[in-house]
């Protein structure tokens, strides 16, 4: 009898339990942000699940970037992918032929003002079949940083930039060189592109070697050269803050690195990239994906998740937080993101609005991530002292390659 | 001594200055040895201490100004360290136990047993080691999942108590133990079993400490693989907290040379206490005799 009564009491239990599971959607958020980004991550996603009792949002930090995408496509062949998480364009676009994403826009309901509030730049980036395939999330933009007691006014054009990195190293008798020049593919891009190159046509024909590229790498050379720039290796926050150089290109993401490098010992600020032939502000950072594993409750879910993510509020706390930008105009012209950006004047090139005029960002193509490794090593190589026409024709003759086999393959 | 007590005074005092001489040089080489070697350790040191202004610094800055020891507070509250601490141990113990028994009976297998196609499986065994671990991630995770294995100490511990390595390492050294001790063995009544634990393996210490500790280390550092495997903090393990400090941008070194400090103190005291393996039961001098 007594043993009856218990396997009832378990049973209804069970169902009860049972039931309050089912009335939540459980959804998976894979994300890259550690330390301090990570927390505000954490932290929204908290405040989300807290707010409503419909939907709860779990948030796995997958380790760095490349990681999370090594653990993306494993998931994909394995059929065990999270609901959403972070990725960069070109793995969109892998995603995309792979056939393993959704639209987030299709699940998201959005109004045409809402669906306009998203930045242009950003809307164009995340854009696959005029579809918002993705929706932006932490995106940054890059800018001048540049030490304000050596630098009281900052470059405008190239031509000023050259000029004042000159005489910034000569000022100080080199103690103090005017630009840190790290040979990485963004700042060949910035440079590149400054001169009015790019590194495709539209129709994916290589540019990158024509003279605006052989200029590029000209310029850079030229400036370790005469001494205006000092070659880094490593972030160049460090050497910023060490009083090494005077200036550096870098990510809005990374001022609090510089932040902390400086220590206070120099008033610095942030501007926007000198315009060369044509002015330019490099965008970057990650969105957020769907995939197409997840069950539609989930989707429906997991939209409402990243729409709540990225309104306006959301989206400035996140930006005041970690130095990324808010990803709504709603967001640049909230008056909580005004006031910090007063408050914090070094800050300013971060949300200068007239870049979003101008940006640019990196090939969003499947090949992208082995053409970058092949255009980077190119930039090392004339780094090192190779023949720049040299270079440049072999990193064409290695990125055309990895386009075509990008297009013929079917994935 | 008993040479130089026969030499002449004169000839005395020159062998004592060309030994002096080749002392000095000796030494001088062997410090600055290990000046190299443990200078990246004294900067990892130093710069936990660091303020993060204080650690790319044009000139190599040995002493923080004030030694910031909340560094190492701030590190270990930045992720779940005492869990990680926790899984690296239990992990990496009971990868490293399970490995050297199936090492030494494979090994012991392969190096004093006779059997059909041993030479041709031995070399399949080293084939193996070819191929690089990142290609067959992917096929490994997809077999993790179908055992139902993702997000749980089997999938961290189970794939990784073979190694080909330690099999490899083990045999040759069961190789140079000579067979002539394993035939009076058997004479004697010893079965293979107790003679593979009675005399091989305590003759193979210094093999063994050497296995264990490589696989101790590789299990203590491993990195991708337990991030593939695993989803919650609770299954993870150090090295993956050590991410948290790097990012795309920049890097917050004085936190994390903070938390790769308590992270290799374990490996340090592990390696200071099977170093005196290294130096002891040598094989070889208990024949000589």
């Amino acid at each position: 009898m007594r043993s009856t009564k218990l396997v009832l009491l378990a049973l209804v239990l069970c169902l009860a339990f049972s039931s309050s599971a089912l009335a939540k959607v459980h959804i998976t958020f894979w994300h890259a942000m550690g330390a301090e980004l990570g927390e505000a991550t954490e932290y929204l996603t908290q405040k989300f699940n807290e707010i409503q009792d419909e939907i709860f949002v779990e948030a796995i930090y997958q380790g760095r970037y490349s990681d999370l995408n090594t653990k993306l496509v494993a998931s994909f062949s394995a059929g065990t992918s999270p609901t959403i998480a972070q990725v960069y364009e070109n793995w969109t676009d892998a995603y995309y032929r792979y056939g393993v994403i959704d639209a987030l826009e299709d699940y998201m309901d959005l109004t045409e003002e809402e669906r306009n509030d998203y930045i242009e730049v950003f809307r164009h980036m995340n854009t696959w079949d005029g579809k918002l395939y993705t929706i932006p999330f932490n995106k940054s933009n890059w800018v001048m940083y540049y030490n304000k007691e050596l630098i009281p006014e900052p470059p405008k054009t190239l031509e000023e930039f050259f000029q004042i990195s000159k005489e910034v190293s000569e000022k100080t008798g080199g103690e103090t060189k005017g630009f840190g020049i790290r040979p990485t593919l963004e700042l060949f891009h910035a440079f590149l592109w400054l001169n009015g190159g790019d590194f495709f046509d539209e129709d994916l024909n290589v540019t990158f070697d024509g003279p605006e590229g052989k200029k590029a790498l000209e310029q850079m050379i030229g400036m370790l050269e005469d001494g205006s720039a000092l070659l880094i290796d490593g972030y160049e926050d460090g050497a910023f803050g060490d009083r090494m150089i005077a200036m550096y290109i870098g990510s809005s993401a990374g001022i609090t690195y510089a932040e902390n490098s400086v220590g206070g010992k120099f008033e610095f600020s942030t501007t926007p990239l000198p315009a060369g032939i044509r002015p330019g502000a490099p965008f970057m950072g990650t969105n957020i994906a769907l995939f197409d594993s997840a069950s539609e409750e989930e989707k429906l879910a997991a939209a409402k998740f990243v729409k709540w993510l990225t309104n306006a509020e959301n989206t400035v706390y996140f930006a005041t937080k970690t130095g990324y930008l808010p990803v709504t105009y709603s967001g640049l012209e909230h008056p909580e993101f005004k006031a910090w950006l007063e408050a914090n004047p070094h800050k300013a090139a971060i949300a200068n609005l007239e870049a979003f005029e101008y940006g640019y960002w990196q090939p969003k193509i499947a090949a992208w991530e082995e053409c970058r490794g092949i255009i980077y090593e190119m930039v090392t190589k004339v780094f090192l002292g190779e023949d720049i026409d040299m270079a440049l024709a072999e990193g064409r003759m290695l990125v055309e390659e990895a386009i075509d086999a990008m297009l013929s393959e079917r994935f | 001594m008993a040479r130089t007590e026969m030499l002449p005074e004169n000839q005395m005092w020159r062998y004592r200055l060309s030994h002096f001489t080749k002392r000095f040089f000796l030494y001088a080489v062997l410090i600055a040895g290990a000046l190299i070697m443990i200078a990246p350790f004294v900067w990892m040191l130093s710069s936990s201490l660091k303020a993060p202004h204080e650690i790319s610094l044009k000139y190599i800055k040995w002493l923080p100004e004030t030694p910031q020891w909340q560094n190492y507070k701030i590190a270990w509250e930045a992720a779940p360290f005492s869990t990680y601490f926790r899984n690296s141990f239990f992990i990496a113990a009971v990868c490293m136990l399970i490995e050297v028994v199936f090492s030494s009976l494979a090994a012991y297998a392969f190096a004093k047993m006779n059997f059909f196609g041993k030479n041709v499986l031995f070399v399949l065994f080293l084939g193996t080691m070819m191929i690089p671990g990142e290609v067959m991630l992917i096929p490994n995770y997809i077999t993790m999942v179908n055992f139902g294995w993702i997000d749980t100490y089997y999938a961290l511990i189970i794939p990784w108590t073979v190694s080909v390595f330690s099999i490899f390492l083990l045999r040759q050294f069961f190789m140079s133990i000579p067979h002539e001790l394993f035939e009076a063995a058997l004479l004697d009544g010893c079965g293979k079993f107790k003679y593979l634990i009675t005399v091989m393996l305590p003759l193979s210490k210094p093999a063994l400490a050497t296995v264990m500790l490589f696989k101790f280390i590789g299990s203590w550092n491993a990195f991708l693989w337990v991030l593939i495997m695993t989803n919650t903090p609770s299954m993870r393990t150090i090295p993956v907290g050590l991410t948290y400090f790097v990012s795309d941008v920049g890097a917050q070194y004085n936190y994390l040379m903070a938390a790769s400090t308590f992270a290799m103190a374990p490996i340090l005291i592990l390696f200071l206490l099977l170093q005196k393996q290294f130096i002891q039961g040598i094989a070889r001098t208990g024949l000589k005799g």
